[in-house]
């Protein structure tokens, strides 16, 4: 019984630790309801625009790499993000996924700071026919890209939803690829035309 | 497949154009081809002293300027929506340097296809292989505050529980 305070201790940090963690990760309760904003017609995104984190960026169009992988803005464009443009957009229903890159060779990236983001923070998205749909942050989630919850970012919902993607965790090297993903789920909260 | 094949060439030529700023009056545009209402980035560099560079071209909806550092730097523009398909000049002046220096490019605007562009989507959405790689270049500093959150937390822990010991024994020994 000598180690019960430090281990005791160290339970204690780990519960106040998952504590946090629910926090940002809560998911209870979301924005918007069967009573959200109707979907918007079809329109590329041009802009992203998330106060909280700094971010204002323009978008290019991602599509599919020929091994199925989803396509990257290009990496020393630091203040691209760009918008898979085969899959929902921004407004519409379903789920409009932007991705951005936290850093290049040199410094930081567009989505450096996204895994600062919190349940109830705004991201507002400009659109080609000129309309500004803001979306309202659910939940944020780090996870590891050998777990990536592709049905929950790409599976279909009745909703105008977004997710934004980011990577984390550690780099390596020898891949030239981080070890986690930071994705944000967010839904639309005003259609802003 | 001709999609896959369209998205290979199209990955290839992104990373073909998207190397250094050219330094020969030249403006490197990625993407070259782009649909109207899309985002471009613009690349390219002036003589020395020059503070910004402002782009305009028939099929920006705006100027697009950027200021430079060590003479060069990346601008951002975005295409007028109901553009007619076409080459289009793109024309950037040299402001606030010993010259008035213009650099030049072009940028091919493509027909906005309704069968690959933002006005249809398939019916199923094809749902990417694997986890995004949308890292980057590995100079990130781990600053994500969720950890240090949970590592203060624990901190705090230890902190009381080491000042509620130091007080029970100054206690112990008042007495």
């Amino acid at each position: 019984m000598a180690d019960r305070g430090p281990g005791a201790g160290l339970l204690a940090a780990l519960a106040v630790g998952a504590v946090f963690a629910f926090a940002v990760d809560d998911d209870l309760g979301g924005f918007g309801g069967p009573g959200g904003p109707e979907p918007l017609a079809r329109s590329a995104p041009v802009h992203l625009s998330i106060e909280e984190i700094g971010v204002d960026a323009p978008l290019v169009r991602l599509g599919l790499n020929p091994d199925g992988t989803l396509q990257d803005p290009p990496l020393e464009e630091a203040g691209l993000a760009g918008w898979y443009s085969l899959g929902a957009a921004p407004g519409e229903a379903g789920p409009a996924v932007i991705t951005g890159h936290l850093d290049t060779r040199t410094g930081p990236s567009v989505f450096l700071r996204l895994g600062e983001l919190r349940r109830g923070d705004t991201v507002r998205v400009r659109r080609a026919d000129g309309s500004e749909p803001e979306f309202t942050v659910q939940r944020v989630e780090r996870v590891a890209k050998e777990d990536f919850p592709a049905e929950q970012v790409y599976g279909p919902v009745d909703h105008p939803a977004l997710r934004l993607i980011t990577c984390g965790g550690e780099f390596d090297r020898a891949t030239g690829h981080y070890s986690e993903n930071t994705v944000v789920y967010a839904r639309m909260s005003d259609p802003g035309r | 497949m001709k999609l896959l094949m369209a998205s290979g060439i199209a990955a290839t030529a992104l990373v073909l154009v998207a190397g250094p700023a050219a330094a020969d009056g030249s403006v490197t545009v990625v993407p070259r081809e782009a649909r109207p209402g899309s985002a471009v980035v613009l690349e390219s560099s002036c003589v020395k002293g020059a503070k910004r560079l402002e782009y305009t071209s028939q099929a920006f909806a705006g100027t697009a300027t950027v200021s430079l550092q060590d003479n060069a730097g990346s601008a951002h523009a975005t295409l007028k929506n109901g553009l007619a398909p076409g080459v289009y000049e793109v024309r950037g002046e040299c402001k606030g340097g010993p010259s008035d220096e213009v650099v030049r490019s072009e940028i091919v605007v493509v027909e906005d296809d309704p069968s690959s562009g933002p006005d249809a989507v398939p019916a199923v959405p094809p749902t990417p292989a694997g986890a995004p790689q949308s890292g980057g270049g590995g100079t990130y500093q781990r600053t994500d505050p969720t950890v240090p959150l949970a590592t203060l937390a624990g901190g705090l822990l230890v902190v009381a529980g080491v000042g509620l010991v130091a007080y029970r024994r100054a206690v112990r020994h008042g007495r």
